[in-house]
């Protein structure tokens, strides 16, 4: 199965529970779910996920090379 | 640069209707068939549930419901960081005003005979009503994890060593209280299903896309399914940043099917709304033989309540500006977010920087004093300077505002005033203070990717979509003249969508002076993309190839080929033929540094606004009452896209700074607000306002941001208190380290006022 690089960083308390940056690699087909679920991070609802810089859904599919980024929304100031 | 609508005072494009009343707020909406919503709530700061009973409110007439914990379908608790506030307490209530349960009558008066008599029955709990109490052994504990929700240590150098060797240092202790927004509209909103069965909230608050994330965990269903609406707001100031009112509008809807509207009334807002944190910092700080800082130590303690809702983020802001826009070689910060049994801090105007900035620039006015320095020196000395090594050891990106604040305010004419004394009031002392202050734009470290949306409609108007609310500050109109100069169209053919999870983009909340900075971005982004498309489009009609084409004022002319153009609505027009539509949207990666500041949660932020402040105050000295007479701001909050909206801006923020310095105090006692309503919390009214406040806008321009914009909306308030403070000491020769400065606290300063002053001179030589 060919296997597909994604970079992930992790943001605001999943940064503290996760470390802030996974280089994984994902069977081809994988899901931006499945990338985050590889990286530790559960959350389905209370979540911002951006991938190559714009606002993503967890299903949507991974192309080799992809960033994402996922953080709760949770703001500062 | 100056373009067509930058900088430009335009009217801001709401003022109209929110100055002549026709505007309906959501408090004013009163849909058909709607039942009224009331909470009920803890009288006791901490107590448990023994029973609860609602046999005898389901009968009062007109009541459709009662709801307990038992009745949350989700998790039942909410918080934009930690989850853990209940929508509905189930076991333990922790502080007056934490909702226990939920009424829904067909009137008002008849929801509020349903909570009336709704039974609950409590046992007592000791309450911790005060961060020392909090922090003793033994205190009962109001956390599993105890009353410290967040403890953080920031270090640099060697603190210890570098305050021996100082050539001064000065230790003091600061006090900062409990402020609430009192925002005109108390929390409000009205909920119902709408025609495709979407559960829709109209809510007043700061955030609508995380309130809906908010809402969809705290209730158990799907965030697809609701929908909320955040304009217009009758005030936020950082008070509407966390839910209030949503998640039990929308549990009511749930359960009645009906629509539903709910009101706080002002007692409510006041003791189950937020407030800021107060703070309890003591400093240390050392300088040299020169008037250069050599360290600081600082301890901060931050009451946030029961739950931490912003709590951790703001005691992250405290600690990124406690030692202020100066270079500290050696510091110690180390601070404790502490749970207690009074209501919940949160969010506010300025995020735990008008608290630090108490703080520290009472120190540099007492180092300045006992220095024997000029006061603005004192500063030129130690402040940031562009590409320099800053407090967390990364190289400083432009911070010639912050030099030219300086400089203005030591040029201001303020500075020439002379003498302390008033001609014919000998019981008046006339004093001028000094601060600066830094704030940070946005979240830091934290991401943000803010989106945005331009439509061209072929009707004629371009439709502009972002999800920052404007509560006041203007943004709708700075955002509008954004996309007015990219595209180069008149203001009137721009249509400012409400921010609503349903229609616009997900632009993040409006809060930390973030908004016009990143929906700005966003938008930017999204009429590249529009202007992009339609110039494709534009080319095929003009049988052109695109490059050649050049986009002026709404039109695209092909190059060198005389008149041939066509306009942005006809290609529109041409594009929607197949009943597509000319939306694009766009987003704005808010620029960060790659890593975070170890011990924190955001630091260091990418940009920051910057600001002097100069005040003139007169203290009557047998009342001890502080009046502001003048307020001199320099501020730097990058290009400036309608100075009269900044303007405007910068004088609220100095207002409520004053109302923040003299008067506003939510006061608890015993776990008990005692300052619920506008007869005992006193905030500035028009005879409190200075005489003059003016702002003057260093020239400056941040290269990430919209035209050069940063963002106006917190600086104007940091620095008020300190600088009020200075100004007293300046007239009357106290320092007064607590806040408010109300008259009672200046006269104990004072003592016997005659004999600190001297003889009062009624002839002196001030004019007034």
């Amino acid at each position: 199965m060919r296997l597909i690089s994604v970079t992930v960083e992790l943001g605001g308390p999943y940064r503290e529970e996760h470390g802030q940056w996974h280089m994984i690699r994902l069977p081809e087909g994988s899901t931006v779910r499945d990338a985050l679920r590889r990286v530790g991070v559960e959350e389905e609802l209370y979540i911002v996920v951006v991938r190559n810089r714009r606002q993503s859904s967890l299903g949507e599919a991974l192309r080799d090379g992809d960033n994402l980024v996922a953080y709760p929304p949770v703001g500062g100031g | 640069m100056n373009g067509t609508w930058l900088p430009r005072s335009l009217p801001r494009t709401d003022g109209g209707a929110k100055a002549d009343g026709s505007m309906k707020f959501f408090s004013d909406l009163f849909p058909e068939g709607c039942l009224h919503g009331k909470v009920i709530r803890s009288p006791h700061p901490r107590a448990r549930i023994m029973s609860l009973d609602v046999v005898r409110a389901l009968k009062v007439r007109g009541v459709e419901c009662v709801l307990t914990a038992k009745d949350v379908p989700g998790m039942n608790a909410y918080g934009v960081f930690y989850q853990e506030a209940p929508v509905l307490c189930h076991e333990f209530v922790n502080f007056v005003g934490d909702p226990v349960a939920l009424v829904a009558a067909e009137t008002e008066e008849q929801a509020e005979a349903g909570a009336e008599a709704v039974e609950v029955r409590y046992e007592p709990l000791p309450a911790v009503t005060s961060m020392e109490e909090a922090l003793k052994p033994g205190a009962p504990s109001i956390h599993p994890k105890g009353n410290v929700a967040r403890h953080a240590l920031l270090e640099r150098g060697d603190t210890g060593s570098a305050l021996a060797r100082a050539h001064l240092v000065v230790k003091n202790t600061y006090l900062t209280q409990r402020q609430k927004h009192m925002f005109l509209e108390p929390e409000a909103g009205v909920g119902y299903y709408d025609q495709e069965g979407k559960l829709t909230l109209l809510v007043g608050g700061q955030s609508p896309y995380r309130d809906r994330l908010q809402v969809a965990r705290s209730l158990g269903i799907p965030k697809e399914e609701i929908r909320v609406v955040s304009f217009p707001v009758g005030g936020a100031f950082g008070g509407k940043d966390d839910v209030t009112v949503q998640i039990h509008l929308a549990l009511l809807v749930m359960k009645t099917k009906k629509p539903v509207k709910m009101v706080w009334t002002r007692e409510e807002s006041g003791a189950a709304g937020y407030s800021r944190h107060p703070f309890k910092i003591e400093m240390e700080t050392g300088v040299n033989e020169d008037g250069k800082l050599v360290a600081n130590r600082a301890l901060l303690f931050a009451d946030t309540g029961p739950y931490q809702s912003f709590g951790p983020a703001v005691l992250d802001v405290a600690m990124e500006t406690i030692n202020g826009p100066y270079f500290v070689p050696n510091y110690v910060v180390d601070a404790h977010l502490v749970r207690t049994n009074n209501g919940i801090s949160a969010a506010f105007r300025g995020f735990g920087a008008p608290q630090a900035n108490f703080a520290i620039e009472g120190q540099m006015n007492e180092i300045s004093e006992k220095m024997g320095m000029d006061r603005l020196e004192l500063r030129r000395l130690n402040i940031w300077r562009s590409g320099e090594e800053g407090n967390f050891g990364l190289r400083l990106g432009d911070c010639s505002g912050l030099s030219e604040c300086v400089e203005r305010a030591s040029k201001s004419p303020l500075l020439s005033m002379r003498g302390h004394v008033v001609k014919g009031k000998p019981w008046v002392r006339r004093g001028l203070g000094v601060s600066l202050a830094v704030k940070g734009i946005g979240f830091g470290t934290l991401p943000d990717y803010p989106e945005a949306s331009v439509e061209v409609d072929p009707g004629g108007f371009v439709k502009v979509g972002f999800s920052n609310p404007d509560y006041g500050q203007g943004l709708l109109t700075a955002n509008l003249q954004v996309v007015a100069e990219k595209l180069g169209l008149s203001p009137e053919k721009i249509v400012v969508e409400d921010a609503d999870s349903g229609v616009v983009p997900d632009t993040g909340s409006s809060s930390a002076s973030r908004s016009t900075y990143t929906a700005g971005g966003a938008l930017l982004d999204a009429c590249d993309r529009a202007l992009f498309a339609l110039r494709k489009a534009a080319a095929s009609e003009l049988k052109a190839n695109p490059a050649m084409l050049e986009y002026r004022s709404g039109r695209f002319y092909v190059k060198g080929r005389g008149g041939a153009s066509i306009g942005l609505f006809d290609v529109a027009r041409v594009m929607s033929r197949d009943g597509g539509r000319c939306r694009f949207v766009g987003s704005f990666p808010v620029p960060r540094h790659p890593s975070t500041v170890a011990g924190s949660l955001e630091i260091p932020h990418f940009i920051y606004s910057f600001a002097a402040l100069l005040g003139e105050v007169e203290v009557d000295v047998l009342l001890g009452k502080v009046e502001v007479k003048r307020l001199m701001l320099y501020a730097d909050v990058g290009r400036v896209l309608n100075p009269t909206l900044a303007s405007a801006q910068c004088d609220g923020g100095m207002i409520q700074g004053v109302g923040y310095a003299l008067m506003e105090d939510h006061i608890y006692e015993g776990g008990h607000p005692k300052t619920k309503n506008f007869s005992t919390y006193l905030v500035p009214c028009p005879t409190d306002v200075p005489t003059e406040t003016h702002t003057e806008f260093v020239s400056s321009s941040e290269g990430t941001g919209p035209y050069g914009a940063k963002g106006v909306g917190e600086i104007p308030i940091v620095p008020v208190a300190s600088c009020i403070s200075d100004a007293i000491h300046d007239a009357v020769g106290v320092r007064l380290r607590e806040l408010p400065m109300k008259p009672e606290r200046v006269l104990e300063a004072l003592g016997e006022p005659q004999l600190n002053l001297g003889p009062l001179d009624v002839l002196g030589d001030v004019d007034v």
